[in-house]
């Protein structure tokens, strides 16, 4: 799948840093759902993806002012995602902390908020297991591999930034990137294969 | 060349991040190549499956929605430090009116003063401030050394009486005290000396009484020594008189 990208209004990041809480929230509507599925994708953990979401806005909110280059937005706001990602990872790695979602049983008629998680509709039902099937299946062999490929792997495939983007994000070379997404991928295809999903799965499931 | 060496343009070609020229000679290669064209096949059948991970769908979080009443609050920063400039001068004026403030800038010299009206004719010269403060300073330091030496007579006239009454009086306690102390040291070894010739007296007194008993003891046991010593002679001196009594009146019967 390609990350949809998002039309950056530098119109709308001037009024934030002149002030405008209405343009900040604008910012924030139209950002917050790729943040946090980036976030998701790293963690493979709502609460966490939620918790790393959240501290990027309040940043985002406390920094806009430093932002000089409107123009770089994007891969400014990623930058600060990414690593408010690796700052709960290793507090993650160091408390491990239980949500009462995962301690109280969860009830039938569960009156979620709008804006929390709703899985993708799909018509057919068969289909839509097998989806979710492949998708948790892939969401654990990117949970596998190392940090630094999964970050690339993200922020390409799923977030659709540009090698540059990238590059400039993590503050590594453009080489040093495509050279990651390259053995993020072979590392992945073995961990499929181990899984037994290969291309001729996939066919046969559409 | 090995097909790792070719990952950077595999990734390029794979995004369609390359350009035409580049992308021709890519596709040249890649129909001359198999283990690369297999490679390219092996991505993109790996990315369509790591395609297949949805994203989840999520709205923003209601407290992150701010409304938009609170730009309101802000105004364009050139009109807010107009405005804020506009009020401090206002603020200084006021201010200088009440205290009656006066400025000038006549002959040179800027002056401010405040509640009297500034006069520029009974300006002194610069000498003449100079001797006048020079004198004052004289003056002032003149009658500061006077001050200082009458001040010093009087604390050592004043210090001298009180030194004399405090000798006199540490003299006075100190002959009183040692008075007292020997009059005390004599009682007390008047006292002692007495009970001392008291004690001796009793004991020699005692003694002798006992040296007396002791004495008239011996004599008393002498005297019942010898009294039994002339019974026995007493008694032997009969015996021996009864014996030749009866020798004598035996001879006779022969």
């Amino acid at each position: 799948m390609y990350a949809v990208q998002q039309e950056i209004s530098s119109n709308l990041v001037e009024m934030a840093q002149s002030g405008d809480g209405h343009a900040q929230g604008k910012l924030v509507q139209q950002w917050y759902p790729r943040i946090y599925n980036y976030a998701y994708k790293y963690f493979g953990d709502g609460d966490l993806a939620k918790e790393a979401a959240q501290q990027t806005f309040i940043a985002m909110h406390a920094n806009i002012l430093k932002l000089k280059d409107r123009e770089k937005f994007k891969p400014w706001l990623y930058t600060i995602a990414s690593n408010m990602c690796r700052q709960e990872s290793r507090r993650g790695k160091r408390q491990r902390w239980l949500s009462f979602d995962q301690l109280l049983p969860k009830k039938e008629e569960d009156g979620s908020p709008n804006w929390e998680i709703s899985s993708p509709h799909f018509s057919n039902p068969e289909k839509t297991y097998l989806q979710n099937e492949l998708g948790a299946i892939v969401k654990k062999c990117i949970q596998k591999l190392s940090t630094d490929q999964r970050e690339v792997l993200i922020m390409k495939e799923y977030e659709g930034l540009k090698f540059r983007e990238i590059a400039e994000i993590l503050k590594i070379s453009e080489n040093t990137v495509k050279s990651r997404l390259y053995y993020a991928f072979s590392h992945m295809k073995k961990l499929l294969d181990k899984e037994n999903i290969n291309k001729s799965t996939v066919e046969y499931e559409d | 060349m090995k097909t790792e060496d070719w990952k950077e343009k595999l990734m390029d070609y794979l995004y369609d991040e390359m350009d035409e020229q580049e992308k021709i000679a890519f596709e040249l290669e890649l129909a001359k190549n198999a283990t690369l064209r297999e490679e390219l096949q092996n991505l993109q059948g790996t990315r369509n499956i790591a395609g297949r991970w949805e994203d989840e769908t999520i709205s923003a979080p209601p407290f992150f929605q701010v409304h938009k009443n609170e730009s309101n609050k802000t105004q364009p920063g050139g009109l807010k430090w107009f405005m804020a400039i506009a009020a401090s001068i206002l603020l200084l004026i006021v201010a200088a009116k009440f205290s009656e403030l006066q400025i000038s800038n006549s002959g040179g010299a800027f002056k401010i003063a405040f509640g009297k009206e500034i006069s520029n004719d009974k300006t002194l010269a610069a000498s003449e401030v100079d001797s006048l403060i020079s004198s004052a300073l004289a003056g002032y330091e003149e009658k500061l050394q006077k001050q200082r030496k009458e001040d010093f007579q009087s604390y050592l006239a004043a210090s001298k009486n009180d030194n004399r009454k405090i000798i006199t009086d540490y003299l006075t306690a100190l002959e009183t005290s040692n008075a007292a102390m020997m009059q005390a040291y004599w009682k007390e070894s008047t006292q002692q000396q007495e009970v001392y010739l008291k004690t001796l007296l009793s004991d020699f007194a005692a003694y002798m009484e006992q040296q007396r008993e002791n004495d008239m003891d011996y004599l008393i046991a002498k005297m019942e020594l010898m009294e039994s010593d002339k019974d026995l002679f007493k008694l032997e001196t009969g015996q021996i008189i009864n014996s030749l009594a009866n020798n004598n009146t035996q001879e006779t019967a022969y």
